[in-house]
């Protein structure tokens, strides 16, 4: 296997695990049915989930939004931009540059945590504040391996 | 690194819990002798027995619900329990306000910052809903540190919010005068109250039935600003428990700026995680999967099968990647130095389910955080691999 494949292989164990270890949280469903998506994954999966392969994978739309609502609410952004438009003529204020700011904020962190898109932004919060903390014992865990396994260090 | 600065936040955190702590410990006696009779109820039990069954419980009980290996049920528990912690120093009129059970260990202060911020927004525990829920509104609006928040307990928690100066003014009527904390004294919906009274309470903690959220003095009171105003102040609180944890946040005052410091933190993470396990893949693969397959495949198995997460199974399934990547090549490497290594290596999941579980029980204990900021460093437990790797080698 060439470097760059067990690098690949090691990342997604990794990645599954952290997602496993915390199954409460609606991230690391997002997560494995990502990873399961892609077809070379798939056996590696298998192998790692064993017999909560099937239950992980299955999809689940519990926390995604409802269709309808989902349309409500693009209405709703529809109509206040249209409103937030013909107010912007009165100079820029501090507080629309500041929403501004915090909208495209948002988006970027929707598409850093997995399956941020389909939530809403209280739950994307408590979702990403999850996630830190899952990655960050993340690299805790690997730092100790590396050490452990005493990777020798090339620069 | 995070075992220090986690330490030292552990350890100031202590600082300032123990004349508290010592405060409380008569009040506690009264409360005890009031709960001896209601100490039989599981933890889990739903209704308002609960945060005050946990309230009587001695404090090494309270620890051992803690690490319960139930996430949502601890989660609850937790809830339940800081909850509950918040409603009393509420309901006390006296400067006593029982902050933690005492005699607690170290590693709680730290956990308890995060545990009663993630409490105070969790409307989940509803026990006595009309207080709980006085407590996740309040989550927005008080910007007192934990740290800050004992040295407060007497003195009224300066809010520099201007829409809390009347409500103070409309305590002050009501309220006593001895505890200046804001309290339930505030204007409440009848209908709010009852259905409030009607809410489940939640053990999974993902979902709420409602939110109840009170009126403040010179606010709008129709539904529509009321749901805005609980949205808000969830957000708001989930933001303060996101600064608390990005490191460096905490200065920075602003959405937009914090969200880009959680942004960049996210992704420093993520390319840690991609750098880490690019040094993890040059290991160098001397392996030879011949004769040791049922060996390690036994190993493997009941590891696996005992810890069942994802921490052991890491390093589980990393070693049988590398089994696995190396079944097929046959390297001219003597066997015996392999069975060393095997041995070696395979001799670690004896002494690291401890360490797995430690570090794994971020999904285990309540504020995740607290495990890795509350556990050993990790010197130790590196010396003893490197040095088991030495003797076997």
């Amino acid at each position: 296997m060439s470097f760059l494949q067990r690098k690949r292989a090691i990342k997604l164990t990794a990645d599954v695990a952290m997602a496993f270890a915390k199954d409460g949280a609606k991230w690391s469903h997002a997560l494995i049915m990502n990873l399961a998506k892609k077809p070379k994954n798939k056996t590696l999966l298998r192998s790692i989930l064993g017999s909560e392969y099937e239950r992980l994978t299955k999809p689940c739309l519990s926390w995604k939004m409802p269709r309808a609502k989902k349309i409500l609410q693009r209405s709703f952004k529809m109509h206040s931009r249209i409103k937030k438009g013909a107010r912007r003529l009165p100079g820029v204020n501090a507080a629309s540059v500041h929403a501004e700011a915090a909208v495209t904020r948002t988006k970027v962190l929707k598409r850093l945590v997995p399956g941020g898109e389909h939530w809403d932004n209280s739950s994307l919060l408590e979702e990403t504040l999850d996630y830190v903390i899952s990655l960050r014992a993340q690299v805790d865990l690997m730092h100790l391996l590396v050490k452990a396994l005493n990777v020798p260090n090339l620069k | 690194m995070e075992p220090t600065r986690s330490s030292g936040a552990g350890s100031g955190n202590s600082g300032t819990y123990t004349p508290e702590i010592a405060e409380s410990l008569r009040f506690e006696e009264e409360i005890q002798s009031l709960m001896h009779p209601s100490l039989e109820p599981p933890p889990a039990s739903d209704g308002g027995s609960s945060f005050t069954a946990l309230l009587g419980l001695p404090a090494n009980q309270a620890v051992e619900l803690l690490h319960e290996p139930e996430s949502d049920d601890s989660l609850a528990v937790a809830a339940a329990k800081a909850s509950g912690r918040e409603m009393w120093r509420f309901r006390l009129r006296d400067p006593k306000a029982l902050t933690l059970p005492s005699g607690c260990s170290p590693t709680f202060p730290s956990n308890a910052a995060l545990v009663e911020r993630a409490a105070r927004l969790s409307v989940f525990a509803a026990e006595d809903s009309p207080e709980a829920a006085s407590v996740p509104s309040h989550s927005g609006d008080r910007s007192p540190k934990p740290k800050a928040e004992p040295a407060d307990s007497d003195s009224q928690p300066i809010c520099p919010i201007p829409g809390e100066r009347p409500q103070r003014l409309a305590k002050r009527k009501e309220a006593d005068k001895g505890n200046k904390v804001k309290g339930p004294a505030k204007k409440t919906k009848s209908a709010e109250e009852g259905s409030a009274k009607g809410a489940e309470e939640n053990t999974s903690g993902e979902k709420l039935p409602y939110v109840h959220v009170r009126a403040r003095r010179g606010q709008a009171t129709d539904s529509h600003s009321l749901a805005e105003r609980a949205r808000r102040e969830k957000i708001n609180a989930r933001m303060k428990l996101l600064q608390e944890l990005v490191p460096g946040c905490s200065k920075i005052s602003g959405t937009a700026l914090v969200l880009d410091e959680i942004i960049n933190h996210v992704q420093s993470l993520q390319r840690q995680v991609e750098v880490l396990s690019m040094r993890l893949a040059a290991v160098n693969p001397r392996i030879d999967f011949s004769g040791l397959d049922s060996f390690l495949s036994a190993e493997c198995g009941r590891v696996t099968v005992g810890n069942g997460r994802g921490g052991g199974g890491m390093e589980q399934s990393a070693w049988m990647e590398a089994t696995v990547v190396n079944g097929g090549r046959r390297q001219p490497q003597q066997q015996q130095q392999q069975q060393q290594i095997w041995h070696v290596d395979l001799v670690h999941p004896h002494p690291t389910p401890p360490v797995w579980e430690r570090v794994d029980s971020p999904h285990l204990i309540i504020n995740p955080g607290t495990s890795l900021f509350g556990y050993d460093p990790s010197n130790s437990v590196v010396s003893l691999h490197s040095n088991q790797l030495k003797t076997e080698l």
